[in-house]
């Protein structure tokens, strides 16, 4: 095997064990929050892709502090892999591009819809770099997909792509369920990775045929190329530790 | 909708922009007739595999990578056609052999879907397997979809394969992300699934379906391959077959990413390739057959096999294509000889009965000792020249025992055979072993006998006894194995040769020698007539063996004296003329000029910690390597009669023991790591051999040249295995590069004496190698442009940045970054080269080029901040904490003996170093701890000189992750008292002159243009933005600035201003490489003017190869060299206008 030079011990990978998180990716969730406020008034919360449960665990620390037990928000986690439970997180086991999992959850919401949907999912990281970019698409139009089935109308989506050669489809995608979309790379997300979040704002509400459409990224309109592009917004406070730092 | 097919042009475009080569990932390969064909990024390259020669290189999909080429079956021999797809577009193109290949595109299509196969039904049209499970049938004449069909299970799958030829008869293997593999009919629109195979446990990356033997193969995220049997109950009737899984194969260290699978009358093999770099064959039980190393350990991400010539290619992340024969995988002998003698004993009696005509004169007969009497029931024969001095009582006290033992007549000493009792025997262990050069093995036991064995018998013959030579000896044998030497403690060498004929053992003793009257510490034969001995007081003597009508004499010629030290005896020497190299085990290298003194000439004190294990020179190049304990190989050349050091690099074994200079493999080196022996290419960097044998502490012996023969001793026995050495040869197609991204880029230019130019690229990668290579022609439809001249692996960690100056011209020396190629004059030109990195590690390397091949090459200093890992591990100082990284370097060089190097660090450290070209070291002359983030990049720019005062002022600029950029003034001072800086003192401000925001966050790129007392400083962000910021020196601030917001899609990892034209490239992760236009009169401005999709993913900058001819090389997971072809785009601007015109009129 290739002699691996990369520093895998960052200050976020440091901060993590130090602060019992589950992976260094809770601080991206956390720093998305510090800049956009989007768990304010959020009672109703869908994890997809939860597993290891990192952005969970951040879910229910923030959501949930210094709250009553009957106060609480409700935090559902969906993952194909089963995870070890986290206080006050609901778990279901199942597959996001299957319409029990849209049940499931609406059932856990006592029939309503969510307020905030996250998504810090990724496929199976191959290397190579332009199927990774496409499955990682693939993934985000299925998170959009089950989205447009769980999210109230004004509800926000937060979901983890890949910048690659076409990110400005996946974009254009976005804009079409939501008033605003923002692109965005928390400082706590390296550097080098080619990772960003694609944070959505005021979703417009599910279309009349939608529930008929296959959960596939095929039947998401293709947008026309002159799209507007979403915004690149730096976010955090600029005293905020970044990746690359290393003290 | 589904039906509609979304047809449409490959929508990029390029008008603007012509590729002229590219080296990155080989993702597709594939036999065709005596052709192979392998997708390289975009470029399709046809290699002839009778000349291993490329035959010739045509862009197909382009910014696309090329996942698979599919060939239609039945077609003429003349000419054919094959679909060529890649990510979710693919060509159709016409394929005519015509003594050579020619490949034609008739017609490109986009689809919507990741294209997983594709197969020809007929001559009109395709079905391709898609990515979400489901199957389109393609027209080739109205490029149409003609049907779609989806499998039930609706899900994203990894890997596809279509098996049949018809819509009717085709049946769909697919392996899902789920772990399953799901094999279903396109029978509906939504068709059922036949079969889910479960049993992988992670995504599977290749499914694999072999007719002959109905056999499934698939490989998976979980390091497996799996080998499924179909059994068809009616022939060919999938739905009611039965599949089960027959074999669960895990030989892969990672996972797994193709296999190939290889079937007829000849070879029944499946192959398997993976991300651990190894290449596997196994039977269809699961037996593995081969496994073997490949593209430097990088990933092998294409396999393909032809069957009828046995042969295999792979390509790999590396960028090389190899190509590997099956045939000869299973030709490796092996065999133990046992040290019992029970067996053997019947024999030896046999052959020495009692021979009445043997001559038994006492008198010069000698006689066992009374010690060794005791133990021996029955006496060896042996005679008058090798004999103990034995007394006459001893004589007389062993008499009786002589009556069971012949005696040769020879004149010569030795033992034709002999009878012992076993008991005797058993006393005795193996010391050591040489292997001659018959092909047999000679073995020396502790008590003085020596014995021989031809490697495939199981037997041992007594060939000679010498009481002097029991408990100390050493066995040493020539350069070309003919010759063997035996050393005594007493001071006495026996020089033996090697007279075995096929199938026989027989040595003779041509000569004795008493050297001193003391031990002999070490013995080393430098070549068939020479060997060096060393006896106390560090004496080491030459030794000649020479042949004088019949019998060889030993003269002693040269002899020079070891420094002192505390183990003062060689454990290796080698001789080149009368230049002797040679080590110690404290691991001390010597070199000697025999003809000028008998004194060291240079000493290089404990180089290799713990010893020298090796020392070889090679006598074609006056080159030499030296191993040692410390795990390193040093490369060295002899300069002017001075041994100087030109690298140094880790070894992938942890004791080496032997180099070789192998005719076919190269330099080849020889170790152990833990219990395994390792046989290493230092030209491929990689591991030939891994064997387990017990570990380097055995006695061992090893030779190399048709054949690569091992021996060790373990369990009391000599295990020996032979290799073919066409075992470890495999043909490489094109050379391997980075085996990861390149972080930097750096060119220089050289000038042949006829005024040809060249291009030396130097790139530093993540994979910690610096490469040095040479473009000869910029022309992508040219066979072979780019060859690779040197890759350095001294570097522990990363290389992020690079920097160059010419460097041995006073002259030249102020203008760093010289990029006017008027400048330099035909003949060899000095290049410094600063690279820097991970770990905190920052080395300078003299490079001299002659045109374009590598003269000369020397690492001149490496410095770690927090020392090396040697001085760290003694003074325990390591506290855990990760090590600061060097994010950018840039050197200035006021003399040689004043190179000052700046570096940016993550830890947001400025650290200035200071270089003298007289003591060879690095040095920190400044930090300035001013920055509280990571400093990404750093510029420094001279703004003036004062020649009388020698006082040079400096421009530095830093950026940081935090979007801010800092102007800092530097200033160097002639001061002839500070020593350390030889002439040279550096002012180093706490503060910078002024500072302003460009970016939201990280400032990835950027570069810098003067205009009189401004400059323009354009950067490229995190932010996808780019910024123009316009300031002037003396009023210390900021006077405009331009941000173009979303100018890329990702981050801004490059961006250049050209020299004569008010433009800009830039580049970014988005693989796009945009030409802008930019004004900086009243306003600053940016306007786009065009743009090219590079096929190089991960792109981490871009340089300029040639500013004047538009040409720019983009790195990143390979590199690609793009032509900005102005005088089109001028011809298309000046048509539009004239267009234009009218219509305003």
């Amino acid at each position: 095997m290739v002699k691996c030079s990369k520093d895998k011990r960052d200050i976020y990978y440091r901060l993590a064990k130090d602060e019992g998180w589950r992976a260094r990716s809770a601080f991206k969730l956390i720093q998305i929050d510090e800049r956009f406020n989007l768990f304010a008034g959020v009672q109703k919360v869908v994890d997809l892709c939860a597993a290891p449960g990192s952005w969970s665990q951040v879910l229910a620390a923030r959501l949930n502090k210094n709250k009553e037990k009957n106060d609480c928000a409700k935090i559902v986690a969906v993952d194909l892999q089963a995870m070890a439970p986290i206080p006050g997180v609901i778990q279901i086991q199942g597959d996001i591009t299957q319409a029990k999992t849209i049940s499931d959850i609406i059932f856990q919401f006592n029939g309503e819809r969510a307020d905030l949907i996250v998504c810090d999912g990724a496929p199976d990281v191959t290397g190579i770099h332009d199927l990774d970019v496409y499955s990682q698409s693939q993934l985000l139009a299925s998170a959009l997909n089950i989205t447009r089935h769980l999210l109230k109308q004004g509800g926000n989506f937060v979901a983890k792509m890949f910048h690659g050669a076409d990110t400005s489809l996946i974009r254009s995608q976005f804009n079409l369920f939501f008033q605003t979309v923002v692109i965005h790379k928390p400082p706590s997300s390296r550097a080098s990775s080619i990772e960003a979040f694609a944070i959505c704002f005021n979703f417009k509400g599910t279309g009349s045929n939608s529930e008929s459409e296959n959960l596939d990224s095929s039947s998401l309109v293709t947008p026309v190329a002159d799209q507007q592009l979403a915004r690149y917004l730096q976010c955090g406070d600029l005293n905020a530790l970044l990746a690359s730092s290393t003290t | 909708m589904a039906a509609e097919a979304q047809v449409s042009e490959v929508p990029i475009e390029r008008r603007f922009f012509k590729s002229l080569f590219s080296r990155c990932r080989v993702s597709c390969v594939k036999f065709l007739d005596h052709f192979i064909i392998a997708g390289v990024g975009d470029v399709l390259h046809i290699y002839n595999i009778n000349t291993k020669k490329i035959e010739s290189k045509k862009q197909i999909l382009q910014g696309q990578n090329i996942y698979g080429i599919t060939f239609l079956e039945d077609s003429s021999e003349v000419s054919s056609r094959a679909i060529i797809w890649g990510g979710k577009e693919f060509s159709m193109v016409s394929v005519s052999f015509n003594g050579t290949i020619n490949v034609t595109v008739i017609d490109t299509w986009l689809d919507n879907i990741w294209i997983w196969d594709v197969k020809w039904f007929d001559a009109n049209s395709f079905l391709t397997v898609g990515m979400n499970n489901s199957v389109t049938l393609w027209k080739c004449s109205s490029k149409s979809k003609e049907s779609i069909a989806y499998c039930e299970d609706q899900c994203i799958v990894y890997s596809g394969k279509i098996i049949g030829a018809s819509w009717t008869t085709c049946v769909i293997l697919v392996g899902t992300v789920m772990q399953n593999i799901l094999i279903w009919k396109p029978t509906d629109a939504i068709s059922p699934t036949l079969f889910t195979l479960k049993g992988h446990k992670g995504a599977i990356f290749s499914v694999n379906y072999c007719p002959k033997s109905n056999l499934i193969v698939s490989t998976s995220d979980d390091r497996t391959v799996r080998f499924w049997k179909v059994n068809f109950k009616t022939e060919n009737d999938w739905t009611t077959a039965n599949i089960a899984l027959t074999s669960t194969i895990f030989g892969h260290t990672a996972r797994v990413w193709q296999s190939a699978i290889l079937n007829d009358s000849k070879n029944k093999n499946i192959i398997s390739v993976g991300e651990d770099g190894m290449l596997c064959a196994w039977t269809e039980k699961g037996e593995n057959t081969m496994r073997k190393e490949a593209h430097q350990g990088a990933s092998i991400c294409a396999v393909d096999v032809n069957a009828s010539a046995g042969l295999i290619v792979t390509g790999g992340a590396d960028g090389g294509l190899c190509l590997w024969s099956v045939t000869n995988t299973s030709e490796v002998e092996t065999n133990h000889i046992d040290f019992n003698f029970d067996s053997c004993l019947a024999d030896i009696h046999e052959i020495n009965k009692p021979q009445q005509s043997a001559k038994c004169d006492t008198s010069e007969s000698v006689i066992l000792g009374k010690e060794l009497s005791k133990e021996f029931n029955s006496l060896s024969p042996f005679s008058s020249l090798s004999v103990c001095r034995a007394t006459s009582e001893e004589t007389s006290a062993s008499s009786d025992l002589l009556k069971n033992f012949s005696m040769t007549n020879s004149t010569n000493s030795l033992l034709d055979g002999c009878a012992f009792c076993p008991s005797a025997f058993r006393c005795s262990n193996l010391k050591s072993l040489v292997l001659v050069k018959s092909g047999n093995v000679i073995a020396s036991l502790d008590k003085g006998f020596l014995l021989g064995s031809s490697l495939n018998s199981v037997k041992w013959k007594l060939l000679f006894y010498d009481r002097r030579f029991s408990n100390y000896h050493l066995l040493s044998v020539s350069t070309s194995r003919k010759f063997v030497s035996l050393a005594s403690i007493c001071g006495t060498v026996l020089l033996f040769q090697d007279n075995s004929s096929y199938g026989t053992v027989k040595i003779t003793l041509l000569s004795e020698v008493q050297i001193s009257s003391s031990k002999i510490f070490s013995i080393h034969w430098l070549s068939d007539e020479i060997f060096v001995t060393c006896v106390a007081e560090g004496l080491l003597e030459l030794w000649h063996r020479i042949d004088e009508n019949d019998s060889t004499v030993v003269e002693r010629h040269e002899e020079c004296v070891l420094p002192a030290s505390k183990e003062r005896w060689l454990t290796c020497a080698s001789l080149s003329g009368l230049h002797l190299l040679c080590g110690d085990r404290i691991g001390s290298i010597y070199f000697y000029n025999l003809e000028t003194s008998m004194n060291v000439s240079q000493t290089f004190k404990k180089i290799h910690q713990g010893g020298v294990c090796d020392v070889r020179w090679n006598e074609e190049t006056g080159e030499a390597y030296s191993i040692g304990r410390d795990g390193y190989i040093r490369h060295w050349t002899k300069n002017d009669d001075k041994l100087e050091l030109l690298l140094t690099e880790k070894l992938p074994i942890k004791w080496p023991t032997r180099i070789f200079l192998n005719q076919t493999l190269g330099i080849i080196v020889h170790g152990f790591t833990a219990n395994q022996v390792i046989v290493w290419s230092y030209n491929e960097r990689k591991i030939l051999l891994r064997e387990e044998c017990g570990g380097g502490h055995r006695s061992w012996d090893c030779i190399l040249n048709e054949k690569l023969v091992l021996v060790w001793i373990k369990d009391k026995s000599v295990h020996v295995k032979c290799y073919p050495v066409d075992n470890f040869s495999n043909s490489v197609l094109l050379e391997g590069f980075h085996c990861k991204e390149i972080n930097s880029l750096t060119v220089c230019k050289t000038i042949s004496e006829d005024g040809e130019h060249f291009d030396i690229l130097l790139t530093g990668s993540e994979d910690t190698t610096l490469r040095i290579s040479s473009i000869t022609s910029l022309n992508l439809d040219s066979q072979s442009n780019f060859f690779d001249q040197c890759v350095v692996r001294s570097h522990v960690s990363s290389i992020r940045a690079l920097a160059s100056i010419t460097w041995g011209r006073e002259e030249t020396l102020n203008n760093q970054h010289s990029e006017d190629s008027t400048t330099f004059s035909s003949g060899n030109i000095e290049y410094l080269i600063v690279s820097a990195g991970g770990r905190a590690q920052i080395k300078v390397t003299s490079l001299t080029m002659a045109a374009s091949k590598i003269k000369k090459m020397v690492e001149l200093a490496s410095h770690m901040l927090r020392g090396d890992d040697r001085s760290r591990r003694t003074e325990k100082q390591d506290s855990g904490e990760p090590e600061a990284r060097y994010m950018a370097v840039d050197v200035v060089c006021l003399s040689r003996r004043a190179v000052f190097i700046f570096t940016a660090c993550s830890d947001g450290v400025i650290r200035i170093f200071h270089f003298s070209d007289d003591s060879r070291k690095i040095s920190v002359v400044a930090e300035i701890y001013y920055h509280e983030a990571c400093i990404l990049g750093i510029r420094i720019k001279q703004i003036n000189k004062d020649d009388q005062k020698k006082v040079f002022r400096f421009l530095m600029l830093t950026m940081t992750t935090e979007g801010i950029v800092a102007v800092w003034e530097i200033v160097a001072k002639s001061s002839s008292m500070d020593k350390l800086s030889c002439g040279y003192t550096i002012q180093s401000p706490t503060t910078p002159l002024f500072t302003f925001h460009a970016h939201q966050s990280g400032i990835n790129s950027h570069d810098l243009q003067p205009l009189g007392d401004a400059f323009i400083l354009a950067t490229g962000g995190d932010d996808t933005a780019i910024t123009l910021s316009y300031f002037l020196l003396d009023e210390k601030c900021l006077v405009k600035q331009f941000t173009f917001d979303c100018a890329h899609e990702a981050q801004v990892s490059g961006i250049l201003f050209c020299r004569d034209n008010p433009w800009i490239f830039t580049t970014s992760t988005d693989q796009r490489i945009i030409l802008w236009a930019y004004t900086y009169g009243t306003n600053l401005s940016l306007q786009y003017v065009a743009e090219y999709q590079s096929v190089i993913a991960d792109i981490h900058g871009l340089s300029f190869l040639d500013p004047f001819k538009y040409t720019v090389c983009v790195y990143g997971c390979g590199l690609e060299l793009v032509t900005f072809e102005k005088e089109i785009y001028m011809n298309s601007v000046r048509k539009e206008e004239e267009s234009l015109s009218p219509l305003q009129e």
